[in-house]
């Protein structure tokens, strides 16, 4: 045995340790991030039955959009978080994220919409059509994507830029309906409520960024974003259980 | 809650008129003595549907509806929790 071969083994150990090092980095990355969706759905479950408790003392149709909004982005968070932990899923679980979160937040922009309307008439009526026509779309959405038809689905990255910039803009619409809501009043609980939906914006923002150029960080981002846009969403309600 | 809140609202649901009324009816108690068409011109109701309702109320256990009218404990409770709710769906911009 000469020299060179005692080189060669000492890199090829190298190389060994080095991409076991890699494979235990990716590791834990994808864990942090399978653990983000599933804390990220957590507080969506909680944000549903707190609204639900809101729905059962008003009986206000159109309070059913939040809950409801909200059950697709616990969905949507979960879909996005098994795709993490199970390889080969990816392309059926992102077209799923893409279809739950946007009606997620269509729901809950269709809230704030009847909101506004119930002030000039009764919306009991237009809540329920405007709900059932969006569950049904989803339904249809989700089985075309699901079960397999003559249809063909396009590579869910081709359309992932249009269904953040939708997000955007409904979540854009929230914001700025809340805004007008509780510009006029300096409250604590409200001020958080606005953040959380714009950490949320921030979150569809950053995912937009990762669509076109697919970085690491643009994703780390948009985790950060949308787990502290649901905390603080979750603990502007609890604070308002509290003080009352 | 001010008297001119009752008529802002447009198309009430039975929850909200049960809130208002038992709001009206706490208001008086605290002034000392109840009286129906107070109750109604607050909350803004014709007297039958007022009655209907006081009646829906009373097998609820909401309120007391025999020789006087008088809220119960678990009418003030309601009150007190409706009160709170509309409080953080006003923060969530979603109160009336």
């Amino acid at each position: 045995m000469d020299t060179h071969d005692y080189a060669s083994d000492s890199e090829a150990v190298t190389v060994q340790n080095t991409q076991a090092g890699v494979d235990s980095l990716m590791a834990l990355v994808i864990w942090v991030l399978l653990a983000s969706e599933l804390v990220s759905a957590g507080l969506a479950i909680f944000i549903v039955y707190s609204m639900l408790t809101f729905f059962r003392a008003t009986r206000n149709k159109y309070l059913l959009g939040f809950p409801i909004g909200f059950s697709f982005l616990a969905l949507g968070y979960l879909v996005f978080g098994v795709s993490y932990a199970v390889p080969g899923f990816e392309e059926l679980a992102s077209w799923l994220h893409l279809s739950l979160v946007c009606y997620g937040f269509s729901f809950i922009a269709g809230t704030y919409f009847l909101k506004k309307r119930s002030l000039l008439k009764s919306v009991g009526r237009a809540s329920v059509w405007l709900f059932s026509l969006l569950i049904i779309l989803a339904v249809v959405v989700i089985a075309t994507i699901v079960v397999p038809t003559k249809m063909v689905v396009p590579p869910y990255r081709n359309v992932d830029e249009m269904f953040r910039v939708t997000n955007l803009a409904m979540l854009a619409y929230i914001v700025f309906r809340l805004y007008q809501a509780i510009k006029g009043e300096r409250h604590e609980v409200g001020g958080m409520v606005l953040s959380g939906f714009i950490f949320l914006a921030g979150n569809e923002y950053s995912l937009l960024l990762w669509a076109l150029d697919s970085g690491f960080w643009s994703l780390a981002l948009a985790h950060i974003m949308q787990l502290a846009g649901l905390v603080t969403l979750a603990t502007a309600l609890a604070r308002g259980f509290r003080k009352g | 809650m001010a008297k001119n809140e009752f008529r802002r609202i447009r198309g009430r649901n039975r929850e909200r008129i049960f809130y208002d009324i038992l709001c009206s009816i706490i208001d008086q108690e605290r002034r000392g003595f109840t009286r129906i068409t107070r109750v109604q011109n607050e909350v803004n109701l014709p007297s039958d549907r007022l009655r209907r309702h006081l009646r829906e109320m009373e097998q609820l256990r909401l309120v007391r509806y025999r020789s006087a009218l008088a809220s119960t404990r678990k009418g003030r409770d309601f009150a007190s929790e409706y009160k709170r709710v509309i409080g953080i769906l006003k923060h969530f911009g979603l109160g009336d």
